[in-house]
């Protein structure tokens, strides 16, 4: 899925490099890099690169786990990593089983249970809501250049005013998740709210979509990846412990 | 039929169900199963609407024989299947849709040779109406059906049609003049020259094997063309509504028994409820409730009516959003990762999401309620 409209504006702070990725001589380390670049990376590659670039800014050699003690990365960027942190220190991550694969673009991300890990890292699950910012305005772009390209009665599909509302809902919804990582203070619930709203916008393109959203090998399977990494990633909470 | 029937009847269809769960996940993996070891786990013929003369061993409720070949027995069983396994439900053989065109547009010829194909042991069927670039839009149908001698050539492409690479027959919507009455439905048997169903792999309701048909000049004889000895209203896209407004409220019940299966699965898996939680669990106890009530007015008004969809849209809008919400909460409900902790979960949010476009999408539904109303079709309080 390539979106055809103009990028997303280059966010305020260090500009991004034009690939989106760290050039790899001056790499930054752990929490330095400004987290919207991760947005325009996930905007024009998609959710495997963005994740890799994510993982190479925050967490390298590491699997980051998620509060349920899961991992959901790239399959490279997945077979690199030599370790994970538990709670009394790190651990080998030899021997750990694959929990499922999902297919997305043209490679899989990989899921996996850790036994005990550490709390996530703060840096890895606003980095992670930055990147389905990226996809969700990757998402909207493609759902309106499909519907442009589709017609009733003689009429572009675009055009229809049941559709144009859908496609604003799904717009304010971006705007809202954007308007909150802007002001981002730390606080977990404004958060949770940008996961629940870029979820809302999913589901809302895969509407515009119709069945072709609901194709593995189409937009829906990107959109997966982004439920996939919310569900993987929350932000810390009291409220969703069993 | 009574309440305590019907009540009955979904009884008899839990047990029933209780095959299909547990094989739900395999048959996600791998929906050839459907073909060879699905049918076997529940008794198909009961199920899928057989008539009387095909369906020697029917269900029994109290005694009386039931076909589930109205829409309100379908909607009660249907749903109690699909809280099992909604790709289940739609992967069994059997007529579904194509069954309600032959109803409408069939000769006796071409009727008994539909149920002796379908009858004759698991046979699915399928209904080819969407296309690739104008979806169900009728005005823009490009599969044509042009006279070759004496015999007739279907040739075009559809695309979303369940079940078509497991079939021997289905009904194809193709043009044959221009213009509204211009389009024709015809059954089409799988085994003819220039037919082929490609498997489309999708993310949710993996069972159904949605796919592509690609047809190039089939060869079709004048007994394949249904409704010819009908007037030239009542034709394809004349049939072809009414299989919709019958068949709406059936997608209607699926997408609520995965919304039920939801709502059990967070009540089974969590222990104690926080207030707010209880408070939001009370709220979907109360929507399932409205939607099955609203899914079996709409199940009557199909029956009584099958001109009228406006029931039917109604229902198909309130369980499709139901499904979707109550599945993607559940989520969140049950913690970090759940969905890689209760793959059941995680496949009901997949399949929820078939619904919204099976059998027209929700704006579709809108229009056509909103038209319905203001014709006076609800038998609301201005008619009384």
């Amino acid at each position: 899925m390539t979106p055809t409209v103009a990028p997303p504006a280059a966010p305020s702070g260090p500009a991004p490099s034009p690939t989106g990725r760290p050039a790899p001589s001056s790499r930054p380390r752990a929490g330095s890099v400004d987290p919207r670049r991760h947005r325009l990376v996930a905007y024009t590659e998609g959710p495997a690169a963005a994740l890799a670039a994510l993982h190479d800014a925050v967490s390298p050699a590491v699997l980051p786990a998620g509060p349920g003690g899961h991992t959901l990365l790239p399959a490279e960027t997945d077979a690199a990593c030599d370790r994970y942190v538990a709670c009394d220190g790190p651990r080998s991550r030899a021997g750990l089983p694959e929990l499922a694969r999902v297919p997305v673009g043209d490679t899989d991300l990989v899921a996996r249970r850790l036994p005990r890990p550490a709390p996530p890292d703060p840096a890895w699950s606003t980095g992670v809501a930055w990147i389905r910012l990226g996809l969700a305005e990757r998402l909207l772009a493609a759902a309106a250049a499909h519907l442009r390209g589709r017609s009733v009665a003689g009429a572009p599909t675009l055009n229809l005013p049941l559709v144009r509302a859908m496609l604003a809902d799904a717009a304010a919804g971006v705007a809202e998740a954007r308007a909150l990582l802007d002001t981002d203070d730390g606080d977990p619930s404004a958060l949770r709210r940008v996961h629940e709203g870029l979820d809302e916008v999913g589901r809302r393109c895969l509407h515009l979509f119709g069945a072709a959203g609901f194709l593995a090998d189409g937009p829906g399977s990107e959109v997966r990846a982004s439920e996939l990494l919310a569900d993987t990633y929350p932000p810390p909470t009291d409220l969703e412990a069993p | 039929m009574t309440t305590e029937f019907l009540a009955d009847l979904r009884a008899l269809a839990r047990d029933q169900a209780t095959a299909l769960r547990a094989t739900a996940l395999d048959l996600d993996r791998d929906p050839t199963l459907a073909t060879t070891g699905l049918h076997r786990a529940v008794p198909w013929r009961q199920l899928v609407g057989l008539p009387a003369a095909y369906n020697t061993d029917p269900l029994r409720v109290r005694g009386r024989p039931v076909l589930l070949d109205t829409c309100v027995e379908q909607v009660t069983v249907l749903e109690e299947l699909a809280r099992a396994d909604a790709g289940a439900v739609l992967a069994l053989p059997g007529p579904s849709m194509s069954g309600s065109v032959i109803a409408d547009l069939a000769d006796d010829e071409q009727r008994e040779r539909y149920w002796n194909t379908v009858a004759d042991g698991p046979t699915w069927t399928f209904f080819g109406m969407t296309e690739p670039a104008h979806g169900s839009d009728p005005g823009g149908m490009t599969t044509t059906l042009r006279p070759d001698g004496d015999r007739l050539l279907l040739t075009g492409t559809k695309r979303y049609v369940g079940n078509a690479p497991r079939a021997r027959l289905g009904v194809v919507f193709a043009r044959r003049h221009s213009g509204p009455l211009g389009v024709v439905a015809v059954l089409v048997d799988t085994s003819r020259p220039g037919f082929e169903a490609v498997p489309l792999p999708t993310l949710g309701l993996r069972g159904l094997q949605l796919s592509e048909l690609r047809m190039r000049d089939v060869p079709i004889e004048a007994a394949d063309v249904l409704g010819r000895h009908r007037s030239a209203t009542r034709q394809g896209m004349w049939a072809a509504t009414r299989t919709f407004h019958r068949y709406r409220p059936v997608v209607s019940c699926l997408a609520l028994g995965v919304a039920q299966a939801a709502y059990d699965l967070v009540t089974a898996e969590r222990r104690g409820f926080r207030s707010h939680e209880r408070h939001l669990l009370d709220g979907w106890a109360q929507r399932l409730a409205g939607t099955r009530a609203l899914v079996l007015a709409a199940a009557r008004s199909a029956d009584r009516d099958p001109a009228d969809g406006t029931l039917a849209s109604a229902a198909k809008i309130r369980a499709t959003g139901l499904a979707e919400e109550i599945t993607t909460t559940a989520v969140r409900m049950l913690g970090p990762g759940a969905r890689w902790e209760h793959p059941l979960l995680d496949k009901l949010v997949r399949d929820a999401r078939a619904f919204e476009f099976m059998e027209g999408t929700g704006n579709i539904q809108r229009l056509t309620l909103a038209q319905g109303y203001l014709q006076g079709r609800l038998g609301d309080a201005r008619a009384a």
